[in-house]
């Protein structure tokens, strides 16, 4: 294996941030592409997910432990997200039986 | 790359050896059971197959081995083949951060009787106890089963109420020990009863241990409750209750899978009874033994002249060796202890009823947990400040 | 390639093969079951960049509890794989790809060079009193092995937290610890280090009970007001869309 391969490959902040931009943009793409609403929802947590790696790799490259607390507080948020997100899930499944988006467009001009 | 291939090859032998001996145990405990519910039932257990019956098992895992692998038609195949193993799973990861015995060093390596040494032990185990509930969502789901489907989503509820009841009582086990690490705790827990409170030393106490369940007692009770609650055991095993949902989550699987199912359980019921004894019984300290594993070690450094002899190791080394023995026969003694509890209450008492196992995780044992953890904090700061 | 450079790369191919999968399987409990997979990843790789208690939160919160909700929810739904393709070749399809695959190379793009910029990435390879010259020298065929694994010394860990840290600990001080490690003859390879190591649960909560606190406190209060709200969401019979 080359010097340079090795160093490209030798694990440093950027990669920790390369796998997090990439799980961002998989997560829009699911905001995006997906009709359904669980599954918007999902995609929400995983970009969530993908803020929280960025977190705490810039908290050990920087070693400053501020952005593990981050990490706290964004898993705290999401997870109560996630709970009052599936709660309407719930609540419009009871009432319309259905939770493809493309049937709540009654508000389209 | 030398070391870091020893230490490499030395983690993957020590995840192998514990899967097998996990794997292994669970025979030993169904026989345990099906014998020991005999005689608590005024009948005998299984006695024709070996001595004492204790082939049984090997005959029924060959009988599981060759049955057919029978699989529902409307079933999802995937997630039907990866249910056992999602049970399965846990049960072995939790006992990974598990620390058997006190190290022991050969040939100037030093081993640690557990797979890794995790600052923060107790957390990740019950972090990793906390994905078991896949497992049975999954197998109850790829059944296409209405039994299969409400017995798992009664096993996943109950089994998420208790985790919360649990993590709560460990708290002030924690508190107590100002620790995760359950190496610590162990030893914080060698030689004689030690608690000052404000000056007074409880002098005639010295004559008990220093166990976790004399200062946290309640915390025991709960964490042993919940400890039935969350392997699925009598009395709260309503979710494979035989006469109201067949065989809940795991009534479409036969054969292996059906074992691999037992395994998970009966792993589970395992570390629960390894985590009682190493945070309330001292883990695998022995009670009497003065300062510890230290002063075990230097009793086998005066009597182990036979073993380095044998194997032709250095005086320490042998008896740290010996040491080890001595512990891990200690921590299996005392777990198997708590094991045989747990088959003796599954014979001895009645079901709950599923809304009375709701009420009692999150209405009795909830507050209690939390009353525990405001009383011990409450105490700890009394035991140093005198306000008067 | 050290045995960590080979953990992430593995880890990160599983993770964003989990995540890909989440987003293109049409049935939904695939992708929730694989986001689990995804989150328990991502909680092994904190274990790899020091962040303990964040790692096993990780796996706690998300992975044992929201994962479950949204499992529970899908199967309480039964819902069926869904019926048309995901990627369809449309122009909007087409749109929506490109704008996610914009924002992922702005994002690697600007954090590349972001941070190359700054100090921060120096510390790893090089003397803090490098300058960005340095980094385009090659390492001359040096690759750090498994016994150098440990960049930071706790020394050199432990300076920027004191500037943020409240009182320190006063019960359990350093003697009580020897004791404590000497009683049970622990050695000194262990996944974690001591106490008062990087990422360990005591230096974390330091500054969340002190610098932190308010938005600690906060965010029990907006915990209190989601678990209300969801139950009066999701009641069958006196709910917020409870028809009378």
């Amino acid at each position: 294996m080359s010097p340079e391969l090795a160093r490209v490959l030798h694990v440093s902040l950027n990669h920790y941030l390369a796998l997090s931009a990439i799980l961002f943009s998989v997560g829009v793409l699911g905001v995006l592409l997906r009709k359904n609403a669980i599954v918007i929802l999902m995609s929400i947590e995983l970009m969530l997910n993908a803020v929280n790696l960025d977190f705490v790799a810039f908290a050990k490259y920087n070693s400053n432990i501020d952005g593990q607390a981050m990490v706290f507080f964004v898993m705290t948020i999401a997870a109560a997200e996630a709970a009052v997100g599936l709660a309407i899930a719930v609540a419009v499944f009871k009432r319309f039986k259905e939770v493809n988006i493309s049937y709540f467009e009654k508000l389209k001009g | 790359m030398g070391d870091g291939l020893l230490e490499f090859i030395v983690n993957t032998v020590k995840i192998a050896l514990i899967f097998f001996a996990v794997v292994s145990t669970v025979p030993l405990l169904v026989w345990v059971e099906r014998r020991g519910s005999a005689f608590m039932q005024n009948r005998l257990g299984p006695n024709r197959v070996g001595p004492l019956g204790l082939l049984q098992l090997a005959a029924d895992a060959v009988k599981f081995i060759f049955k057919e692998p029978f699989v529902p038609e409307a079933a999802d195949k995937a997630l039907y083949f990866m249910a056992p193993a999602l049970c399965l799973l846990p049960a072995m990861l939790t006992f990974a951060a598990i620390p058997l015995s006190t190290p022991f060093t050969v040939g100037g390596h030093t081993f640690k009787m557990q797979v890794t040494d995790i600052n923060v032990g107790i957390v990740y185990i019950f972090a990793v106890a906390s994905l078991g509930v896949y497992g049975i969502l999954v197998a109850g789901w790829s059944s296409s089963n209405k039994y299969s489907l409400l017995g798992a989503l009664r096993a996943s509820s109950q089994m998420i109420s208790y985790e919360v009841a649990m993590g709560l009582s460990i708290i002030g086990v924690i508190l107590k020990y100002k620790t995760f690490d359950l190496t610590k705790m162990i030893g914080a827990q060698t030689g004689p009863f030690n608690f000052t409170w404000q000056g007074h030393n409880f002098e005639p106490l010295s004559w008990l241990p220093n166990w976790g369940i004399f200062f946290q007692p309640v915390a025991f009770i709960l964490f042993f409750t919940a400890g039935f609650a969350e392997t699925n055991r009598l009395p709260f095993d309503l979710p494979e209750g035989e006469a109201e949902l067949v065989a809940g989550y795991h009534t479409e699987y036969g054969g292996f899978k059906f074992n691999m199912f037992f395994m998970g359980e009966y792993g589970h019921m395992m570390t629960s009874a390894a985590l009682i004894t190493i945070l309330f019984f001292g883990g695998y300290a022995l009670p009497w033994a003065g300062g510890g594993p230290v002063q075990v070690q230097e009793f086998w450094l005066s009597h182990s002249t036979w073993l380095s002899q044998t194997l032709s190791l250095s005086a320490s080394e042998a008896a740290s060796v010996l040491t080890m023995v001595t512990h891990l026969a200690c921590f299996s003694a005392k777990m198997g202890f708590f094991l045989f509890v747990y088959i003796w209450v599954r014979w001895t008492l009645p079901r709950f009823r599923y809304d009375q196992l709701m009420d009692l995780g999150w209405k009795t044992m909830l507050p209690w947990s939390l009353a525990n953890l405001g009383a011990t904090t409450a105490l700890m700061f009394f035991a140093r400040y005198n306000p008067l | 390639m050290t045995v960590e450079d080979l953990l992430f790369h593995s880890f990160a191919v599983m993770a964003v093969l989990s995540a890909l999968f989440v987003v293109f399987n049409r049935n939904p409990v695939y992708s929730a079951l694989f986001l689990a997979l995804c989150m328990s990843v991502l909680g092994a790789m904190f274990f790899t960049l020091n962040a303990y208690f964040v790692a096993v939160a990780q796996i706690t919160v998300y992975a044992g509890a929201v994962m479950v909700l949204f499992v529970m929810v899908v199967m309480l739904f039964d819902l069926k794989r869904e019926a048309e393709e995901i990627l369809k070749f449309s122009p909007v399809t087409l749109a929506k790809v490109l704008a996610a695959a914009l924002l992922c190379g702005f994002l690697v793009g600007t954090g590349w060079l972001g941070v190359t910029a700054v100090k921060g990435n120096l510390a790893l390879h090089l003397a803090p009193s490098a300058t960005a010259a340095d980094l385009e020298k090659p390492i001359d065929g040096k690759i750090p092995r498994m016994e150098e694994k440990k960049e930071t010394s706790p020394d050199e860990a432990r300076e920027p937290l004191a500037k943020v840290s409240g009182n320190p600990d006063e019960d359990l001080t350093a003697a009580e610890e020897a004791r404590l490690v000497e009683n049970a003859t622990v050695p000194e390879s262990r996944v974690g280090g001591g106490l008062e190591e990087f990422g360990s649960t005591v230096t974390l909560s330091r500054v969340l009970f002190s610098k932190f606190v308010f938005a600690f406190e906060a965010v029990s209060a907006l915990l209190l007001v989601a678990i209300v709200g969801a139950v009066a969401l999701a009641r069958s019979k006196g709910g917020t869309h409870h028809v009378s």
